[in-house]
């Protein structure tokens, strides 16, 4: 993802302690992304690293919160009214909020299931908060499902996965090795320059080595 | 209503249909919609905005008969079990299930089975309706008929304050129903799965809807009314299930309300950009088309511009997050490329909860 132009921070000196990492997760509803993202920041939490999640589907995660800031991972849902006016409001308030309440090494958005990249850079481009060292955006595809999504979202699933930084093809647990190969195909036709790689949610040293790529300090995209 | 105000809707009534008919108007029309944003300005509870629509329409009167000069207002009143009627949807509601003053949420889960689509079949979708709603929105149609019933009055207090009720109630395709109701993500499937299925019980379901719109047109003599699009958006669908699910149904609830003397708002939300040629089969200096920020107006204008009335679009997060002059800036330029004629100034989609007062002013008062 291309950074957002950040433009009310350019104005402020760069006063921080920890440089902040910003990590943001696109894929169709039901593509695993909550799975994979709870995974991940319990495996960054569990390295030390102070980490926030950020996620606007609505009542994915609510049961959770308390297990979730018992690992040390502080969850912070946006709750839009409207499928489409007021997220990018609520994302940008919640991040310069929890910027400064719990001042993270890690923020990771989890977008809604019918967000694009493009979408989350453009509401980020007002946020006013301290810089980031670096942002990275992730498209997560099923691979159990997307012969069916491909065929009926062309448009969005293309939207989510052209122009992020890696591709992620989920489920590889249940899904078989034609379909599996098929989403790769998918993603390299669509996004050639993004890092591809396949992993299941419940495979710890996959997730592991996940958390390693992305916790590495002074990336920049 | 006294000979004056009468006067000043009449003007402002002018105003609006002119821009409709693609002609220039003596100034660009200002016709907002802001429901949640009245309730914060007012100190009104949400919870209370939301779900008792007397006082849902007299906040809304009173915050935006301060914020400047309107031509008209999008919406006269508001309750939240409106979501509920067109998304077949479970809400979260403030003061019930969220904090007094948090905002309002649809609450996408399956509600709908892929055993209704035989249901409505079976049943005719009026019946199948109105029994989903006694069985799994209960209390949803008793809401509704207490908000319909207050609309005359909340009609007749906008005009007194010499503010003309431009699309009042909203209309929309089956997609949008069957999409709420089923959850998106099953019922992206369902068009890949059982695609016949779905569309004959669309087909089934559009005379209900065609009928119903026209009734109410009728009923509460309406100069226009919103037929929606959120899920059904460019953005989302691919071109052959666009063509085949979403667009002739629009074209059939555009031919109702034309043929009743309505004005069809195409309240169309996130990016149709793609399909903004297709509109050009609806008929020419009848319809408005209102964006919300995502689809491309400059763009919509070059398409468009002499065949369909544009409004739109100051971008909501412009309105929570930017400045009276960003925002100064930018309705000039919709004044000017967009318009003068044949574009009404508004808000993309609605000005959102927490807008700042000063930057909902700076764009009414941009058309002065």
């Amino acid at each position: 993802m291309t950074p957002a132009p950040l433009r009310r921070s350019a104005n402020r000196a760069p006063q921080w302690p920890d440089p902040m990492d910003l990590l943001s997760f696109s894929g169709f509803l039901g593509s695993g992304k909550t799975t994979l993202i709870l995974a991940l920041a319990k495996e960054l939490a569990a390295r030390g690293h102070r980490t926030a999640f950020i996620v606007n589907e609505v009542g994915e995660v609510g049961v959770d919160q308390r297990i979730l800031r018992d690992d040390g991972l502080e969850v912070y849902e946006i709750t839009s009214g409207c499928i489409c006016c007021q997220m990018g409001v609520d994302l940008v308030k919640t991040m310069e909020a929890l910027v400064r309440e719990e001042r993270p090494q890690n923020i990771i958005i989890e977008a809604s299931g019918v967000a694009t990249p493009d979408g989350i850079a453009d509401s980020l481009s007002y946020y006013g908060g301290p810089p980031f060292a670096s942002t990275r955006s992730i498209g997560v595809l099923d691979p159990t499902r997307l012969e069916a999504l491909i065929e009926v979202m062309t448009p969005l699933i293309e939207s989510q996965i052209a122009g992020v930084d890696e591709i992620i093809v989920t489920k590889t647990d249940l899904a078989t090795g034609a379909e599996v190969a098929q989403a790769r195909s998918v993603a390299e036709r669509l996004n050639p320059k993004a890092a591809l790689r396949t992993l299941s949610a419940t495979d710890p040293v996959a997730l592991a080595d996940l958390a390693r790529s992305l916790a590495k300090p002074g990336r920049t995209s | 209503m006294d000979a004056a105000t009468q006067r000043l809707l009449e003007e402002k009534e002018r105003r609006i249909r002119d821009a409709v008919a693609l002609k220039t108007p003596d100034r660009v029309p200002i016709v907002p919609l802001g429901d949640a944003f009245t309730a914060r300005q007012a100190g009104v509870k949400v919870s209370d905005f939301c779900t008792d629509p007397q006082i849902a329409y007299r906040t809304m009167i009173e915050v935006f008969s301060g914020l400047g000069e309107l031509d008209g207002i999008q919406h006269a009143n508001y309750n939240v079990h409106l979501l509920s009627t067109i998304w077949l949807s479970r809400l979260k509601i403030p003061g019930r299930d969220l904090g007094e003053n948090d905002a309002w949420q649809v609450e996408e889960i399956e509600l709908m089975t892929p055993e209704d689509y035989d249901a409505i079949l079976d049943e005719g979708f009026g019946p199948w309706l109105e029994r989903y709603f006694a069985e799994r929105l209960p209390g949803t149609a008793e809401a509704f008929a207490a908000f319909v019933a207050t609309l005359p009055d909340a009609f007749a207090a906008w005009r007194e304050k010499g503010i003309v009720v431009f699309s009042p109630v909203l209309a929309t395709v089956p997609y949008e129903y069957f999409c709420g109701g089923r959850s998106m993500q099953q019922f992206m499937l369902d068009m890949h799965r059982r695609p016949d299925k779905v569309q004959a019980a669309m087909d089934a379901a559009l005379p209900f809807l065609k009928e119903q719109m026209r009734q109410v047109i009728r009923g509460l003599s309406l100069m226009g009314l919103w037929i929606g699009g959120w899920r059904t958006a460019s953005e989302f669908l691919s071109p052959r299930l666009w063509e085949r699910f979403v667009f002739p149904y629009y074209k059939e609830l555009v031919d109702v309300a034309i043929e009743e003397g309505a004005i069809p708002v195409l309240h169309f939300d996130a990016d149709w950009t793609r399909d903004l040629e297709r509109l050009l089969e609806l008929p020419k200096g009848k319809c408005v088309l209102s964006l919300d920020g995502k689809t491309d107006i400059f763009k919509a204008k070059e398409i468009l511009g002499d065949h369909m009335c544009i409004m739109g679009d100051v971008p909501p997060r412009m309105l929570s997050l930017g400045t009276p002059a960003e925002v100064t800036a930018y309705c000039k330029r919709l004044i000017n490329e967009v318009g003068p004629g044949g574009f009404i100034l508004a808000q993309g989609c609605c000005i959102p909860p927490d807008a700042k007062y000063e930057n909902v002013k700076a764009m009414i008062d941009s058309v002065q």
